[in-house]
């Protein structure tokens, strides 16, 4: 990216809630039903059907909004937004225009550049629309089962200036409503979805460029590769001195790239009026205080308490804390070991290598993941042993210290036994010798692993490169 | 068959002609079974309808059936105070029998999953439902009826049977139901009423559900009913208000039996005449009987005080503005892709096509109209000057009502500027809502309005009077609408007659308590 642009972005977050049924009536939420068997003349928009707002919507939307820092409105009112499409049984969708729940909040996000607060401009509730379904002949269908889901809208401030910082916001935001349990956020299936909001300025600039509103993302990769690729088109169009325009684009998963939906976009007037269905929603102090009491210590809480107690690092523990399983299963591991800085290590390069997509089901129980790193954290087998085990324990859960002494796994430190198995090492390689000694250092990892192998790999590698090193001066 | 001699002396006529506060008497008694009674009033339809075209759609079967429930409630001694006696329902309100088409195009075979909520009281409570009422399109009063010929005033020959709820006020007046249940927004029930000689209701806001009635004004519409004598229209409120936890702007409150309102009279009832009223197109004959109601009040020992309501001067464009916003925002679901229209294919166009054919065809001019106007009021630059500012009005508009209720009980007006026949351009557009210049007021400030017909034989057609009340003050309407009801008067030739010139016969309109005998 050229030096002279910086990219601003901001996010809009679509959650839906997971309550048992939907905003206005009391069919179910559950997701994956055949088509049109959730519904009934309110979330279809029969004639004389009328909306009653389910609390719980708001309870969590609230929520949501104090585990963000946001002012809560002491009076919300919900309005009707009108557009026409298949998916929108009314016609319009009941949302909030000028007094939404929540507003004026942040969030912290961690990335290799640091810290960084991010501004979320305001979290409102409203409908879902049914879904489309496309006949491969031809022709549209429409499953009403969708609409009338709950969602809440989180819209960030413009504070975000790279792929990786969007990123992170996106992973923390879900880490909250997931620790909230608010929304399961699974974006393949629907429940957590993004717009990108894009644009770049020359660096120093106060005033924002034109933007594109950039849609159809179902992945935290999809975002970065939309992010990586708009702000890349948006600053070579300038410098070519191409006009942008304010405008829909749609990203597409397989090219890569991002492209104008300005046929079908612009919406543009709204019609937004109070509806007249619906009463207005009062919040008072006695909500707020037993909302704030029921919230569950959240990640940046958690994130600290690692970092304090366990002395990991800020990066690590914000890994951790990112999907709340995962940091529930640290936390009950460290109960085991002293090692926690290994076991953290342990789940973050090794364990989420290992977890398929999007699951958090570990087949190890904590008690013996913290085993494991107890024994690498002793010293008492080494890092490819430790590896071998883990892959080992991974299909067939058991105690790691139990395998070591069955299998006599323990790493060989013996100074005595290594050096004479390195006497042996040096008189068969005597040509590798040479060439360290003629100033080639990848000859000296060669003798080590010589020696691993005599040693069945339990070898100590560091006191093994140390018998070397004073074997072998240079 | 208790009582055959009995049997004999009420023919269909007789039946017919009873108010429900007297069927219900004779339907306790035994003296008629409401089978009976139903067969009575489709013999009466068969023979009327070509000369009222009042009903959509008639539902023998149903009714004889719920007749049958009814009479076993009756044998039973579980009935209720509507329990057999004979109703019919608008077009736009919602039943699980018969069409519910609500006088449009787009929904011209519509047939509804599930009732309204004050139908399927009213059902639990043995009521009788002949057929659906003819409205006109969306009941909106636009005076448009596009998928059937409209219904006919049978009182007033020359006049029309008054827009909105026209068939609920025809049947009404001609014997072809006991009463109607059918829809008020801004004056859609109180006008036909008016027009027709008998009673039309529009509840305070909340105050009856609103599930199950077609949406077109959302915040000022309520279920109304539509009846000969004002003490019908008591006992009918008083089965159909209630709270509905499934409509949220139901007002839950104990409501009270208003059919065991005792009717005082109206000694000492401070009566408020707004002076906005005397506008340019307010009729000379329609001031005059007016003019001699209030006289008339007073003489029956209310006194009758002349006030002010600036906003009333402002309250029909408000309603104009607040009205078309909901109804294009309401309207905008018919779209051709759920509800197909009659003879129209759709496969391989695109949806912009479908929606412009369907609501280019489906909707009549008048509602079109509304829809455009609504649209263009809520538009983001139009929204304050427009929407905003009608809201800001209608604000106004209750702060006055509050003000005149804290000295006075019953504010009067007459029910409409002038009869529809009076204007040459019946259809002119802007007319159809000066019609509506007093009953708006009431529908914006969701207060309860009482429409009677004016109490003097006169022999020219005539609108009615209406009297306003405070919110939930229904009972203070129904005690004065009573004693003006059965007070004898003087009429234009000066003669001592009683009141009830509908469909020809005498009627006793005493405000018994119903179970009197």
């Amino acid at each position: 990216m050229s030096t002279d642009f910086e990219m601003v972005i901001g996010l809009e977050v679509h959650a839906e809630l997971a309550t048992k049924t939907k905003i206005f009536c009391g069919c179910s939420t559950a997701f994956g039903e055949k088509p049109n068997t959730q519904c009934c003349p309110v979330c279809m928009g029969m004639p004389g059907a009328l909306p009653v707002l389910n609390e719980k919507v708001v309870y969590y939307a609230i929520s949501a909004g104090l585990a963000t820092n946001c002012e809560i409105t002491p009076y919300g009112k919900q309005d009707r937004k009108h557009y026409f499409y298949p998916d929108l049984a009314k016609a319009y969708q009941v949302s909030q225009y000028d007094l939404p729940l929540c507003s004026g909040g942040h969030l912290d996000i961690e990335t290799s550049e640091g810290e960084k607060c991010i501004g979320i401009t305001r979290i409102h509730i409203e409908e879902d629309a049914g879904k489309l379904v496309y006949k491969p002949d031809g022709g549209t269908l429409i499953d009403c089962n969708r609409g009338g889901v709950p969602l809440i809208e989180i819209v960030s401030e413009p504070d975000m200036r790279s792929s990786e910082q969007a990123r992170a916001y996106l992973q923390k935001l879900r880490a909250i409503l997931i620790y909230l349990g608010i929304s399961d956020c699974r974006m393949n299936e629907g429940s957590f979805r993004c717009d990108v909001n894009l644009s770049v300025r020359p660096r120093g600039e106060k005033k924002l460029g034109t933007r594109a509103e950039i849609k159809n993302l179902n992945s935290f990769q999809s975002v970065v590769r939309a992010v990586e690729y708009e702000s890349d088109r948006q600053i070579k169009a300038l410098e070519k001195g191409e006009p942008l325009f304010q405008e829909t684009r749609r990203f597409d998963q397989n090219t890569g790239k991002t492209y104008s939906m300005r046929k079908k976009e612009s919406f543009s007037d709204y019609r937004y009026f109070p509806d007249p269905d619906l009463m207005p929603i009062s919040v008072d102090e006695t909500l707020k205080t037993s909302l704030m009491s029921a919230i569950p210590q959240l990640p940046d809480k958690r994130k600290k308490m690692y970092i304090d107690r366990y002395g990991l690092s800020s990066y690590d523990a914000e890994q951790l804390v990112a999907v709340r399983e995962i940091a529930d299963y640290f936390e009950s591991g460290a109960g085991y070991t002293n090692h926690t800085k290994i076991l953290a290590n342990l789940i973050i390069s090794e364990v989420f290598r290992l977890l398929p997509y999007e699951s958090v089901k570990i087949p190890v129980s904590p008690q013996n993941l913290a085993g494991l790193a107890t024994l690498l954290g002793e010293g008492v087998i080494n890092s490819s042993v430790g590896k071998q085990l883990l892959n080992e324990i991974w299909q067939k859960d058991r105690d790691p210290s139990l395998m070591v002494k069955e299998r006599k796994l323990s790493q060989l430190s013996d100074e005595k036994e290594l050096s004479s198995l390195i006497d042996e090492v040096i008189k068969e390689n005597l040509q590798s010798v040479k060439d360290y000694m003629d100033g080639k250092d990848k000859a000296l990892q060669a003798l080590v692993g010589r020696t691993m192998a005599k040693t069945q790999g339990k070898g100590n590698p560091s006191i093994i490169k140390d018998i070397l090193f004073s074997k072998i001066k240079r | 068959m208790k009582n055959r001699e009995g049997m004999n002396k009420m023919n269909k006529n007789n039946i017919t002609s009873l108010s429900v506060v007297e069927l219900f008497a004779a339907l306790s008694s035994g003296k008629i079974s409401a089978q009976d009674t139903a067969k009575a009033y489709f013999e009466v339809i068969e023979n009327t309808e070509k000369n009222t075209d009042a009903y959509r759609c008639l539902l023998k079967e149903n009714a004889f059936s719920d007749a049958k429930k009814a009479d076993g409630m009756i044998k039973a001694e579980k009935s209720y105070s509507l329990t057999g006696i004979p109703m019919g329902t608008n077009d736009n309100i919602c039943t699980k029998d018969g069409l519910t088409s609500c006088g449009s195009f787009m929904l011209k075979n519509f047939s509804s999953p599930y009732d309204a909520f004050v139908l399927s009281k009213l059902k639990d409570k043995g009521a009788v439902m002949l057929g659906k009422l003819k409205t006109d399109e969306f009941a909106a009063g636009q005076c448009e009826y596009p998928i059937y010929d409209p219904p006919k005033n049978p009182v007033n020959k020359s006049i029309p049977a008054g827009c909105g709820s026209s068939g609920g006020a025809v049947s009404v007046a001609a014997n072809e139901a006991a009463y109607a249940i059918a829809s008020d927004a801004g004056g859609t029930a109180r006008i036909p009423a008016a027009f027709c000689n008998v009673v039309g209701l529009k509840p305070t806001y909340g105050s009856v559900s609103r599930n199950g009635l077609a949406a077109y004004a959302s915040s000022m519409e309520q279920i109304s009913p539509i009846t000969r004598t004002v003490a019908d229209a008591a006992l009918v409120y008083s089965s159909i208000c209630g709270y509905d936890k499934y409509d949220s702007t139901s007002h839950n409150r104990e409501y009270g039996d208003f059919s065991k309102t005792p009717y005082d009279g109206v000694k000492g009832v401070k009566i408020a005449l707004p002076k906005e009223i005397f506008t340019d197109d307010l009729s000379p004959e329609i001031k005059d009987k007016f003019l001699m109601t209030a006289a008339h009040f007073e003489k029956l020992g209310a006194s009758v005080t002349e006030v002010s309501i600036p906003s009333f001067n402002y309250a029909l464009e408000a309603f104009l503005v607040i009205s078309s916003a909901e109804a294009a925002s309401n309207m905008a679901r018919y779209d051709g892709t759920k509800y197909k229209l009659d003879g129209f294919e759709y496969d391989g166009e695109d949806v912009d096509t479908i929606y412009r054919m369907s609501r280019g065809e489906g909707f009549g001019e008048g509602i079109k109209r509304h829809i455009l106007l609504g649209e263009f009021f809520v538009c983001s630059d139009n929204y304050d000057d427009y929407y905003g500012k009608a809201a800001k009005v209608r604000t106004l508009l209750i702060e006055e009502y509050q003000r005149i209720f804290s000295k006075f009980d019953i504010i009067l007006t007459p029910t409409t500027p002038f009869l529809t026949a009076e204007n040459e351009n019946t259809a002119d557009f802007i007319h159809q809502y000066r019609i509506k210049r007093y009953t708006a007021p009431a529908s914006l400030a969701g207060l309860p309005a009482l429409s009677m017909p004016f109490n003097a034989e006169f022999s020219e057609p005539s609108s009615g009077i209406q009297l306003i009340g405070n919110a939930f003050g229904e009972s203070t309407l129904f005690s004065a609408g009573c004693a003006y009801e059965n007070a004898p008067v003087v009429s234009n030739d000066k003669t001592e007659k009683s009141i009830g010139n509908t469909g020809g016969v005498n009627r006793d309109k005493t405000c018994k308590k119903a179970g009197d005998n």
